[in-house]
This record gives structure tokens, sequence and C-alpha cells, in this order.
């Protein structure tokens, strides 16, 4: 940067306050894309296959990402659950529509645990008793919710499919993930995600 | 001249927007999290078991309704314990779950408490915490003992009051209705238990609070298993 300074100085035919107007940008320009200083390491995603969200340039951003995605899908869920109880309800609502919507819902809650479960071994990295539990916790959270399809699968199997048990399965579950998806805001900050 | 005054004031805010860029970038670059306050975590414990205490009164006074509805009221009394049942199967997903993981997880909770509760100590209060290690680590035992109850208490309340709605199915008539009493008595007596577990649980954790509250902060155990 002394460089910059002294080649300027020396420019006579530039007035004063354009020099160093010149030498403020140019010293902004280099913070700005110098190398920055070596940050903590983290391992991405060990071995298996590509993170379900984008990777920031360190493990905070990424498990930021992680955070607003398993946030946006669980929100997404919950929504999806809910028009499904709507569809449900009317009476043109024929068994294959039932059972595209199932999958779907179905397919949508385990893209949900995808991401979630890929947050939860990021934030064990941070190597917290706190982020760890807060983590377990939730994954625990989303292993009850998904009881809430037991029901629905045993009437299916046994062929006797009652549709107070779709509206039931679909009211429980848009509001567990509702529920799910406040306190996994409330456990960002254990969970190492700042905002 | 005019020119040079403009090319110096764009100059400046140009630099003034990469410094604000830049000390932005800096304050949000950084992985952490609020530092958790002492106590913390006991305190959220016991909300969660408060509002499931509070679910779990409001589902057995449904059921013991149920119980004595007469033909006249039985629909109401239903919807009731219907609406009252979904209302506590998502409630205690919360509970639910900090209980698993706690029976899961065990001593990675205490750790999380102690290092809620050893803050920025000066040496002098840390020499005086060590001994009192034990002492919240006996605390932490009660607690996971009582968590244990109230989840082996809890568990048959939950799937009976399942059992008796599949059983009675949407719309119940009165006559099943009164064929389920004794189902009906059943459940009481396990919200009773279930309930039971809940306030000692309180009452421990408590007791764990004001200890956490009182005296010097234990030094915190070396991290192994997080």
């Amino acid at each position: 940067m002394n460089c910059f300074m002294s080649v300027l100085h020396y420019d006579s035919d530039l007035p004063r306050g354009r020099v160093t107007g010149l030498a403020i940008v140019l010293a902004a320009w280099w913070l700005a894309f110098a190398p920055a200083p070596a940050k903590a390491q983290f391992a991405p995603w060990a071995g298996g296959p590509p993170l379900p969200f984008l990777q920031g340039p360190d493990l905070a951003s990424t498990l930021r990402n992680g955070a607003q995605m398993a946030s946006d899908q669980s929100r997404l869920t919950a929504q999806f659950s809910k028009d499904m109880g709507r569809r449900a309800r009317s009476a043109g609502y024929l068994m294959q529509n039932l059972w595209t919507d199932y999958q779907n819902l179905e397919i949508h809650f385990q893209n949900l645990r995808t991401t979630f479960n890929a947050l939860g071994e990021l934030a064990l990295q941070l190597q917290s008793p706190r982020a760890a539990n807060a983590a377990a916790e939730l994954q625990a959270g989303l292993n009850i919710i998904s009881e809430a399809f037991v029901p629905v699968q045993q009437e299916m199997q046994a062929g006797a499919l009652n549709r107070d048990t779709v509206l039931r399965m679909c009211q429980v579950t848009n509001e567990a993930l509702l529920e799910w998806q406040k306190e996994l805001k409330k456990c960002s900050s254990r969970l190492g995600v700042i905002r | 001249m005019n020119c040079v005054i403009q090319i110096r004031r764009t100059c400046f805010f140009l630099a003034l927007s990469f410094c604000v860029w830049l000390t932005a970038g800096c304050a949000t670059s950084e992985t952490g999290s609020r530092a958790p306050r002492r106590g913390d975590g006991l305190r959220e414990f016991q909300r969660l078991v408060l509002d499931l205490r509070k679910d779990v009164t409001s589902t057995r006074q449904a059921v013991e309704a149920l119980a004595a509805a007469t033909q006249k009221n039985s629909a109401a009394a239903y919807a009731r314990f219907d609406e009252s049942l979904q209302r506590l199967e998502v409630v205690s997903i919360k509970a639910r779950a900090r209980v698993e993981a706690m029976e899961k997880r065990g001593d990675a909770y205490f750790e999380e408490w102690t290092e809620e509760i050893s803050g920025a100590t000066d040496d002098e209060s840390r020499r005086a915490a060590k001994g009192r290690f034990a002492e919240l680590h006996r605390h932490f035992e009660v607690i996971l003992k009582d968590t244990a109850q109230v989840r082996q208490a809890f568990r048959p309340f939950l799937e009976e009051s399942r059992r008796l709605r599949t059983t009675l199915g949407p719309e119940p008539r009165f006559e099943a209705i009164e064929q389920a009493r004794p189902m009906c008595a059943q459940i009481v007596s396990e919200g009773q238990q279930s309930g039971a577990a809940m306030d000692e649980l309180l009452k421990t954790l408590k007791v764990a609070e004001a200890a956490v509250m009182a005296g010097p902060a234990p030094l915190p155990k070396p991290r192994g298993k997080s």
C-alpha cells in the first residue's frame, strides 16, 4: 500500500486532493480483495453425497444456509399438508388423489429430514454439547412427527382407509411442523447459527 | 475546481461504503452464538414440562367429562376430548423430543448446563467451584431419573387416549361412549400418574435450579463426548 501512496505522491500532474482520493479508493480495493486470514477449517461433508444446501465460505455461513433451508422446507411441508387436508375434505377426492398426495407429502418430509441430517452433522463439527444436544432434540422432534403417518399407513395396508384418519394426519403434521420450525429458529443460537 | 471537489466527494463515499461493507462482513463471519446464561437449560426444560402438564390435565379432564356424559351432551364431550388430544399430540412433541434426547445423550446435557453456569468467574470462585461439580451432578442424575419416570407414565396415557379415539371413531354414538367407560377410567388414572410424575420432575428441576443459581459456578469438565 505504501508503494501505491508513493507513486501517487510523486505524480505531480495530479491535484493533491485527487491523489488522496485515489489512494483511499485503492486502499479500499486492496482491503476488499486482499486474501482473508485463514479461518477455522471445517470438513464440508465427509464422504457422503453433496450437501443439500448451499455451502458458504465458512462453517457459520453454511450452517446459516442449512438452517434457512430446513426452515423453508418445514414451512413448505406444513403448507402441503394443510392443502392436502383441504383437498381431502372435498367429495370428489378419490383414492388415487390421496395416493399421489400422500407420496408427495412423504417426499417433502423426507427432503426436510435429509436437509436437517446434513445440518445436524455440520453442527457436530462445532464440538459443543449445546449444538449437539439441540440437533438431537430437533432430530427427535422429526422422528415423533413422523409417527403421524403411521395410522394412515396402517389403514392403507389393511385396505380400509378412513377419511377422518387422513384429515387428522394432515392437521397434526401441519401444526407439528410449524411448531418444529419455531423450535428450529429458537434453537438456532444453540446450533451455532448467527442470523 | 468544482470537478476536483466532486471527485473527492465521490472517492470519500466510495471509501466509506467499502469500510461499511467490510465491517458488516466482519460482524457476521464468525461461528458462535449468544452466550448462554446460568440456568437457561433448566428453566427451558421446566417451561416445557409445565406446558405439557397443563395439556395432560386438560385431556384427562376431557376424558372424565366424556365418561360422565349424558346422551344430550355426549357429542360435545367427544368433540372436546378429540380437540384436547390433538392439542396434546402437538404440544407434547417438544417435551418428548427433549426427554428422548436427554435419555439418549445423558451427560452431554450436564456438560451443556455446566457450560451455562461456569461462565466467566474469577480464579478464587473457580477453585471454590471445583467441589460443587459432584453436588450438581447428583442433581442432574435425579433429573434424569425423574425424566425417565415421566416418559414411562406419559406414554401409556397418550397411547390409550389415541386408542380410545380410534375405538370410538368420528361422531360416536352414546352407546359406544357408555361402553368405553372402563377404558376412560383407565386413561384418567394414567393421566393422574403422568401428572404426578411431572409434578415430581418440576420439583426436582426447581431444586436443581436453586442449586445452580446459588454459590460459585463449577469448572467445566474437559470436552470429550459431544
